[in-house]
């Protein structure tokens, strides 16, 4: 046991105790309000859905923000057959 | 699926599922504590309910982690791979009240009772951490740093960091994330299930192993380390040597690939091969042909392991379900895969080497009817 | 050719095995449901003996128990705070008394109200927790009281034994033997830590030659706790060679714990 040990273990703390408190409102704010804009399949008012994706929101929030500033909705996958497919089609 | 989500889409073979699941977990309890107090009948339990939980969570990781190489050798097992985020989700709980506990009375709601509900687990974190000079969760950090040393390395970081993916991989089991992430990406996230497995292969080895005296324990997980690769190896082998490229035919002429025979394949069932770099899963049905991407869209199932139904593809994993001469999901479900170009020659099957993208209309080729009695 | 034995080339032969579908949604097939009828119990079974034959591969359960009570004596400080209790009753073997560590009730050292009457004779109340022949009382309090009429006036002198160097490991006096289990080696490790960093007296655990435990008090070349030294041992195993001085039935041994040697 030594106190370099301890402070980094207590700034770590600290660290993940902000992001997911932050992560935590977001999540709250975002499964009521702004997960239809980010996927169509958000339609209606499941509770039980929008309860269990908070935990997954306070953790990847980072995403969603992003993801709502860009106005960009649920991707798609990329593989090989779908990016021939593309540049076939072009 | 793309119709609204709901917390969990029941159907009657998951409630079975739950229910066969809960009820084994319960038993395990119940069996592990009875089990210890008949060692000694004035036992403190709750040291006891650390391990109940700690080995409950563990074992059944071995059977989650042997569902996916069973399936591969056995298509009976598909059952259990149906509902596995459940058993997967109720692992993590298992390892969560091992590492922090778990006392009913304190949750919302159930605090607001006017009497108090005796169940309460202490968890490992509390029990040898609290109480002390330090803040528990800093002194399971900074209590033990000796990470240079095998005999003195401290195993509960190990059950931190297994217990941490498994977190990631309960709160991110919903399809929302699947659409969200996309399934590669997604799948990448939970394939992590094997750094975790190693991680708490190293908890249980370099922890209750260590310390235990008894050499049963030690076999046990022993030959569960060794079940656990062999099956995968096992698999593994099975997979590649279906991965074989196509020998026999024709060379490719104008971007159209030779496959095998109508006769290789039973009627509404496929037969896989790999044209595009990826696997393309060739349908046999109603006197017609079909080839598209076998690449599931909801967890990149094998769709060319699956079935014609009711005049759709069906995935063998969780029923998703595409139409054979678009690639898409009928309506109002989204998904969508590439299709192929596909003709018969005789009794010849060409695939085109180009996908065409998902949606398209590409018409099936007809088996001619000389033939199609006899296949 | 396929030798997929599921892909069937030859329509004539006999008894075609009906083409089962599983799909949560529908109905079961056949010969799954009757392969799960068989299998499910096996896994149950699988449940039930690992349930009852897990918990006995752990031999690591001890017998420490616990028990409330008022306990008077005089109060010494060092190395570490204890209480000597005056044995009642008939004196076979060689001390008046017997000799009780004391810890907080938490993770921690006496508190004050017990540390500011070393050296008087005090009543507290606390529970003691006891394994084999080594007893710790965790209290919150002392009450200083008049010493007990036929007490002995004074603890016997200790008697120097010589220099020994003993094989073994150090444990927190109070959840060794109390409720921990195994309370020691590696998994009691963090416990062991904290218990010791605040302050409860660390007992060095060695062994006579026929096995049974023997407990050591800890102590530096002048006869003080060491517990902030040792903390980076703590459930090692190790070897400590020192003084080893005798005190009624409890042991100390003086050492710089800049010698102790991890084995």
């Amino acid at each position: 046991m030594n106190s370099s040990a301890i402070a980094i273990t207590t700034a770590l703390l600290l660290f993940f105790r902000i992001y997911f408190t932050i992560g935590a409102i977001f999540a709250v704010l975002f499964a009521v309000f702004l997960v239809k804009r980010v996927d169509p399949g958000a339609r209606g008012w499941a509770i039980g859905f929008r309860l269990l994706i908070m935990p997954g929101v306070s953790v990847f929030w980072p995403l969603f923000v992003w993801r709502l500033i860009r106005g960009q909705q649920t991707p798609t996958e990329r593989n090989i057959h779908r990016l021939r497919a593309q540049q076939n089609s072009v | 699926m793309s119709v609204a989500y709901k917390s969990i889409q029941w159907n009657r073979t998951k409630i079975i599922y739950d229910l066969l699941l809960l009820a084994a977990i319960a038993i395990y309890l119940f069996l592990f504590t009875w089990s210890a107090q008949q060692i000694s009948p004035d036992l403190e339990m709750l040291g006891i309910q650390i391990r109940a939980f700690g080995s409950a969570a563990f074992i059944l990781l071995h059977v989650i982690l042997s569902i996916g190489p069973l399936c591969r050798l056995n298509r009976k097992f598909l059952p259990l791979l149906y509902n596995r985020r459940h058993m997967g989700v109720t692992m993590f709980f298992l390892g969560l009240i091992h590492a922090i506990g778990f006392n009913l009375s304190s949750l919302p709601l159930l605090d607001k009772l006017p009497f108090k509900i005796p169940f309460k687990v202490t968890g490992a974190l509390y029990w040898y951490h609290d109480f002390g000079d330090l803040d528990p969760i800093v002194s399971q950090f900074a209590g033990n740093t000796h990470y240079g040393s095998l005999v003195r390395f401290p195993f509960e970081t190990l059950g931190v960091i297994g217990l941490a993916i498994l977190f990631l991989m309960a709160i991110t089991s919903h399809d929302f994330w699947l659409a969200n992430l996309t399934a590669p990406i997604w799948k990448g996230l939970h394939m992590m299930v094997y750094v975790a497995y190693a991680a708490l292969v190293g908890h249980v080895a370099l922890g209750a192993i260590q310390t235990n005296r008894h050499p049963l324990l030690t076999v046990v997980v022993g030959l569960g380390l060794i079940w656990i690769t062999v099956i995968h190896l096992i698999a593994a082998l099975k997979e590649r040597r279906g991965d074989q490229p196509i020998r026999n035919t024709a060379p490719a002429t104008d971007n159209f690939v030779e496959i095998g025979s109508i006769y290789d394949i039973p009627n509404t069932r496929a037969k896989i091969v790999s044209v595009a770099g990826e696997r393309v899963a060739v349908f046999k049905y109603d006197g017609k042909v079909s080839a598209i991407s076998n690449v599931c869209q909801h967890q990149n199932g094998p769709l060319g392991e699956g079935k014609f139904i009711d005049g759709c593809i069906t995935c063998p994993w969780h029923g998703y379900q595409y139409l054979p001469e678009t690639g898409a999901s009928p309506p109002p479900f989204v998904e969508s895969v590439p299709t192929f170009n596909v003709q018969v020659r005789g009794d010849r099957i060409f695939v085109s080497t180009i996908p065409n993208p998902p949606g398209t209309q590409t018409p099936a080729a007809h088996i001619p009817p000389e033939l199609e009695g006899q296949a | 050719m396929t030798s997929d034995p599921m892909n069937n080339p030859n329509p004539q032969s006999p008894k075609q095995q009906e083409d089962e579908f599983f799909s949560g949604y529908s109905r079961w097939p056949k010969s799954i449901k009757s392969f799960f009828f068989k299998f499910i119990p096996l896994l149950f079974v699988g449940v039930v003996l690992f349930g009852v034959i897990v918990p006995r591969v752990h031999d690591q359960f001890n017998a420490g128990k616990f028990s409330r009570g008022e306990f008077q004596g005089l109060l010494v400080g060092e190395p570490v705070p204890h209480l000597l209790v005056p044995r009642k009753g008939k004196i076979e073997s060689g001390s008046q008394f017997s000799r009780y560590l004391l810890s907080g009730f938490s993770k921690s050292a006496p508190p004050a109200k017990v540390t500011d009457h070393i050296g008087k004779w005090v009543q507290l109340k606390g529970t003691a927790v006891h394994r084999n022949n080594l007893t710790v009382v965790a209290t919150g309090g002392a009450e200083p009281i008049d010493a007990p009429a036929g007490a002995p006036s004074a603890p016997e002198p200790g008697i120097p034994l010589g220099k020994f160097s003993l094989n073994g490991e150090i444990l927190d006096g109070k959840c060794y033997p109390g409720v921990m289990k195994p309370g020691q080696g590696k998994t009691h490790r963090a416990c062991a830590i904290r218990c010791i960093s605040g302050g409860v007296p660390a007992v060095f655990r060695s062994h006579n030659e026929q096995g049974d435990p023997l407990y050591f008090l800890l102590a530096d070349n002048e006869g003080k706790a060491v517990n902030k030294q040792v903390l980076d041992l703590v459930a090692d195993p190790i070897q400590i060679e020192g003084e080893v001085t005798q005190y009624g039935d409890l042991f100390v041994i003086k050492a710089d714990p800049s010698s102790y040697q991890r084995v």
